[in-house]
Parts: structure tokens; sequence; C-alpha cells
């Protein structure tokens, strides 16, 4: 055993040595080499079946396509897959590519505003960009919550939707199409905080329609829309 | 050195017989005016010009650890006559203390400490705020993404196999010639600045079980994905704590020890010394004229004027206030690209007792490539109740009512069916806070070669630069805070010193 790695034992070094290494005789000796006996549990912990399991999770990561593998910068905040459990973060499974696109390149060129986007679609390549809308795109969207539809809120809100004709752009499920978000299965905050950034005119589309729609809803509208959209 | 200033200040014949008025006078005017309530209530904003006693010496924007370590600097060198603002309705910036029930704590934001952070312990020792050890006795449990799991007793450490080995021992070796207060003048910058630390790991072939390890340990350091960290922007920071292992470590490292009431506490016993020269609630929205003798600093109901200006706030979070008239291209350029994506969240479960300890188990829980990244105990140091904080995915869900009994649940899988009986639970996230935007985002490739660092520290006109962002050793951590805080006082002292020279001049 080398020094440095007695050193790097009595330290410490956020990076894990996993259970694997007990095969290889490793532990036992760099805890023997700095006095401590390193005991493995054996309780209701089983070292062998937690080995196999997490080879075969590194395994899986090193398989995924590059455009999976790209995604992994992105996964802390949008979830796995695009699929974020916070209502805060967008979800971006299933957005349309297009759609998908033209807000990167709007984080990249300044004209959307984010502190987190901004500065890290800089440091994206173009064709990155396109490969991460795409994977996007092909990501399965969120499974619908019927219990939230079932609510007075979303009720209203579905009425307050058809009255602005949102499905004329965002599609008939609102499923989103072409330039157009898709608006069913989005978080809750997230819709609110963004139909509010257009009302105040935080955010821009290039269209100028959310602009113009969204000057003329109360904060009621907007969390009664937020409502419906997010239990689609 | 203070910069000179881009109008020169002595030119105008009105200003320098104002400014030897007040040379004059000494601080003592000034002193009585800004210490009084009054001047809150003051609203300047179109008053004309030479009215003195309404000009602080300072202004100090942001009442984290920089801003207010800085404005005891200046009440200690005599300066009394200036306010700090907080956009915030609290002091403490990237620290925060969730109140606990019975006056206990658990930190929601930075909390630890550990040699060579001298600045941050000598400012708790003055401060009689005390220290304690992290809790690091017991197994750890490492869980699998199908949930199986482990537990082992490694000392309260992570441990490395030979193949990381190796990386810890190039990067050691690369960052001794990094000089962390300008890693862009390092020998071979461009070089180390052109990739990743994804890209300098790639090389070294780590089967993927290493590569899991490595991912989970960086994102706890990073709050993000390896990919875009910088190699410089790591080695920078290895070579301010002496190695890899003395940064990420806890025992000899920098998470070592906690701080007695929480790490927020600082910030509120250095706020009680200021008194109501501090401001709550008061976002700066624009500085005019700080090119000039007198800048104002304007918020939504008052201007305050002011010799200096503190700028104790985040490159990213500078760019959220407009200057009149704009900054130089270099530093506009800094703050507009500084990067902010490092929204990091962390929860806490509180228990009557921190029960785990007494079936052996140190608190700590390992989801590899899960989105609990790491739970550990958190329970003050008598252990009179239990606290488990834990780093997790951002992306989880912000319902506490589906969080909060989820993270119990992975926690009774690890530590026994107690986890569920839970008192309180908490839940920060740091990207939705307006004020902070972003835990300290680590700097990606090209960024600190870009030419844009100079722009960082250097004064410009009447306005000085603090926070973490700008320390010269440990950036990142309350330490790098505490120092920039004291050089940014110094430099406002040198700043109005040689104002009040050149009016007697």
């Amino acid at each position: 055993m080398k020094p440095s790695g007695v050193k790097l034992l009595r330290t410490t070094a956020i990076t894990l040595r996993l259970c694997g290494r007990i095969a290889m005789g490793l532990l036992l000796l760099w805890g023997v080499t700095v006095g401590r006996t390193a005991v493995a549990d054996a309780g209701e912990f089983d070292a062998e079946k937690f080995t196999v399991a997490i080879d075969a999770q590194g395994g899986e990561l090193a398989a995924r396509s590059p455009a999976a593998q790209l995604y992994q910068d992105c996964v802390y905040c949008h979830g796995g897959q695009g699929r974020a459990e916070s209502s805060y973060y967008p979800r971006l499974a299933g957005q349309p590519v297009g759609y998908l696109l033209q807000q990167l390149r709007a984080f990249r060129d300044g004209t959307r505003q984010n502190a987190i986007m901004s500065s890290l679609v800089k440091i994206l390549a173009t064709e990155e960009i396109d490969t991460l809308a795409s994977y996007l795109a092909e990501q399965a969207p969120r499974a619908a919550d019927p219990k939230l539809l079932a609510t007075a809120a979303a009720a209203t809100g579905k009425i307050r939707a058809e009255a602005l004709g949102c499905a004329a752009c965002h599609g008939q499920a609102y499923q989103g199409q072409n330039n157009y978000a898709r608006l069913a299965g989005q978080g809750y905050e997230y819709l609110t905080i963004q139909l509010t950034a257009f009302r105040d005119g935080s955010r821009v589309d290039p269209a100028g329609i959310m602009s113009g729609l969204a000057a003329g809803l109360s904060n009621a509208d907007i969390g009664n829309l937020s409502r419906y959209f997010s239990a689609l | 050195m203070k910069s000179k200033p881009i109008n020169e200040r002595s030119t105008d014949a009105g200003i320098s017989r104002r400014q030897m008025l007040l040379a004059a006078t000494g601080t003592a005017l000034a002193t009585t005016v800004a210490g009084t309530a009054s001047l809150a209530a003051n609203k300047v904003m179109g008053k004309p010009e030479g009215a003195d006693a309404n000009v602080l010496d300072v202004v100090v924007i942001g009442a984290g650890l920089a801003g207010l370590t800085a404005a005891r600097d200046l009440m200690q060198a005599g300066r009394n006559a200036f306010v700090v603002l907080e956009a915030n309705d609290r002091v403490g910036g990237r620290t925060l203390n969730h109140k606990l029930a019975g006056g206990h704590y658990s930190e929601a934001g930075g909390q630890w400490v550990g040699p060579g952070q001298t600045a941050v312990y000598d400012l708790c020792r003055e401060l009689n705020i005390g220290m304690f050890p992290t809790y690091l006795k017991g197994k750890s449990v490492y869980r699998a993404a199908d949930g199986s799991m482990y537990a082992e007793d490694a000392g309260g450490t992570f441990s490395v196999g030979p193949e990381l080995e190796k990386v810890i021992e190039k990067l050691n070796e690369l960052a001794a010639e990094v000089p962390s207060s300008a890693p862009w003048t390092a020998p071979r910058a461009a070089e180390l600045d052109a990739i990743s630390l994804a890209e300098f790991v790639k090389p070294y072939g780590l089967n993927p079980l290493d590569t899991l390890s490595l991912d989970l340990g960086l994102r706890l350091t990073d709050t993000i994905h390896y990919q875009e960290v910088s190699l410089l922007y790591a080695l920078s920071r290895i070579n301010y704590a002496g190695s890899y292992e003395q940064l990420e470590g806890f025992a000899g490292g920098a998470q070592e020890q906690r701080i007695e009431n929480g790490s927020q506490y600082i910030s509120e016993v250095l706020a009680a010394g200021i008194g109501d020269r501090l401001r709550l609630s008061t976002p700066v929205r624009s500085i005019t004229e700080w090119d000039s003798d007198v800048v104002s600093v304007h918020t939504d109901n008052s201007v305050f004027r002011a010799r200096e200006v503190i700028m104790a706030i985040s490159p990213a979070l500078c760019n959220k206030v407009a200057f009149e008239p704009d900054l130089p291209k270099k530093r506009q350029a800094l703050q507009q690209t500084w990067p902010a994506f490092a929204p990091g969240r962390k929860t806490a479960h509180v228990y009557s007792r921190p029960f785990w300890r007494d079936a052996g188990y140190n608190g700590w829980l390992f989801d590899i490539g899960g989105e609990v990244m790491w739970a550990y105990d958190n329970s003050p140091e008598d252990g009179s109740i239990g606290v488990i904080n834990a780093f997790i995915y951002p992306a989880m869900s912000n319902d506490p009512a589906v969080l909060a009994p989820q993270l119990a649940h992975l926690y009774a899988e690890a530590f026994g069916e107690a986890a569920l009986d839970y008192s309180e639970f908490h839940d920060q996230d740091w990207g939705e806070e307006p004020w902070c935007m972003s835990c300290v985002s680590p700097l990606t490739p090209g960024f600190l070669t870009s030419g844009l660092m100079e722009a960082l520290r250097a004064p410009i006109g009447s306005l000085v630069w603090a926070g973490t962002e700008t320390a010269q050793i440990w950036q990142t951590y309350m330490d790098g805070a505490v120092r920039s805080g004291h050089r940014a006082a110094l430099e406002a002292l040198s700043g109005l010193a040689s104002q009040a020279q050149e009016a007697c001049l």
C-alpha cells in the first residue's frame, strides 16, 4: 500500500470507496494500516447484492446514449428524462423539439433571461443544443393525475383556457406543437411564474402572442389556468 | 490599492471645498447624522447637491458574511457613517438556519469550517462563537438504485479505490501550480481551463463504479455534473485547501467543524453589532454617479448617497443592479456571464433524539445515482435532539406532504423505523431564492482565462467588490466571504482617505 493511500483514508476524499473494493481486500488492508477495523454490516444489508446492483447501475450509465449522458448536466433540476417532480422547474419531457430549440437559443442569445439557464447554455455547442432538444422531445411526459383535474380551480381554468383559445397554438390536448410549448402536465408553480412573467413583460415570446394574452389575466386566472394545465 | 476613479475627483472646486469642510470637522458630523434613524426616512432624491450631512461614508450592499464583516471593520476604524442594505428580510446571505422547536437549529446553507480557514475561525473567536466537530462516528449506509444497501464504518471518511487514487494524486500535483488568487496566471492556465473535470478523468478509464462515485462526490461539491466544471477551477480550489483531501475532507478537512447555534448565527451577531444601520428588505435597484465623489444608491423608497460603496453580493447578483453610467465593458461582461447554476437544495428532518447513533450509524446515507445525494447527521453538539439533513436534487417534489415522507421512508430503510417519527421537516431550494439565485457556482471551462477575471476584484470609481467569489483563498467558503469583507473594508477606507487627501490639496 502506497503511503498516499493511507493519507487518503486518514483524511477524507468525498469520492466513495464502494464495497466492490472489499473483494479486493483493500479495505481491510487500509483499515489495518491506519489502525482501524472497517467492518461491513452483516444485518439486513447484503454487500454482495449491493455490489452487483452498483456494477449494473454503473454499466447502465456507461452504456447510455451520448444524448442521455449530455442530459446528465440537466437532471439535477429537470429530473430523470425531463420529468421533474418539483413543480418549480420546468418538465421538459415530450416538449416539441421546435420549442426546446427556440428556448435554448433564446437563453443563449439573451432574449430569454434566467440566472441558471443563461450561464449554463452559454457553454453548450450548437450541436449539443440540438442533441438535447431531440433527446427531451422523445421522452415520454409524466402521467396525468386525475385527482388534480377534479378540483374547482382546474375546472375554472379549463373554461378560461377554452375562452382564450390556448389550444389554437398549444394543441387540442395542450400537448404542444412546433414552436409552442407543451402545457399538459407542466408544473403548477412554473406555469404561474411564466404566465406572470409574460404579463409583466419580463418574458417575451417571439410572436408576441403570449404578452398580449397574459396582459388580460388576473392572478386568479393565472392560478386556475396553471392548475388546469398541470393536471392534464 | 484602489484604482483611480474614471472621473478625477478633485477637478470640481465646489466638491473640493465641501470635502475640505468634512475633512476639517472629521467624521463626527457624518457619524451623528447617519447614526440617527432619521436618515432612513430621509428621501434625498432630488435634493440639491451640497447636502453633505446626508452623505454617508459607505453604503454596504448585502448583509451576508462579507458585507457584515466589512461593516464591522468600518466601525472598528471609527467610520460609523454607513448603512448596510439587504434585499432579504434576514441576514446571512447563503447561510441560513432553520429555527427548530426548543431553540434548536439546522443549517440550510453553508455550514462547515475546517483547518486553514483562519479568517472565519478568528472572527468566531472574537465574537465568542464556539465550534464543535462534525459528527462522524458509526456506519455509513450506501444505497443502490434498486434499493439494495450496504453499511460500513469507514471512520467517517470516504475512501477511494486505486484508480481514483491516481486521479486525485494527479489533481494534487497539478493544483500546486495553480495560484488560487489568480488561477489564470498559472503556467498552463489556458490548457487546464480548456477542459472539464470529466474530460480530465476520461483517460484514466475509471470503471463504472468509480465513475458513479466520482459523479456523486462532485455533484455534492459543485452541485452540478462535472462535465461543466473547469479543471483549472477545480485545481484552484484544491490549491487553496492544500490538497484534494483537505478540500473535500471532514476530519482534517474543510468540513471538520460546525458553528455553535448554526452558521447564520455569525451574521446575526455581526448584525446586532451594527444596530439600525442595517436595513432589511431593502433591495438596491440602481447605482448612479458611481464615477463621481458621491455615489447614489437607489432603493424602492430612498436614495442613499455615499462616498464609497461595497458591493457584497455575488457577481451574478450584481447584474441585477442597474448602473449609471454603464460599468466598464469587462466588468459588465463578467457580471453578465458569471455562472449561477448551483441551485443546491437541503432538507432537514427533526427527531426527538439521534436514534441512529444507538444502532451504530453516523446518520450518513449515500443514495448512489439517486436524487437524495447525501443525508447526514446534523444534530446539535449535545445530541439532545436528532436532525438528519440531506442534499437532494432540486428536481424532487416541492410538496412537503410528498417529499417529507418520501425521504423519511428512505431513512427508515437505512436506519430503522424510528425515522418515520419526525417532528419537523424543512426544505430549502436555493434556486428559488431571488436574492441569492444560486449557491456558489463552479466556473465553467474557459471562464477563468476569458480575460474577464481581472475585473472581479478591481475597484471601479467608488465601487469596491466583496463576496466569497472575490476572495483570494477559500473562495466559495464562509472563510472566503469573511476575507473578502476585510479586504473590501480596507479598500473603502483607502478610498475615503484618498478623497479627504485630495480635498486638502
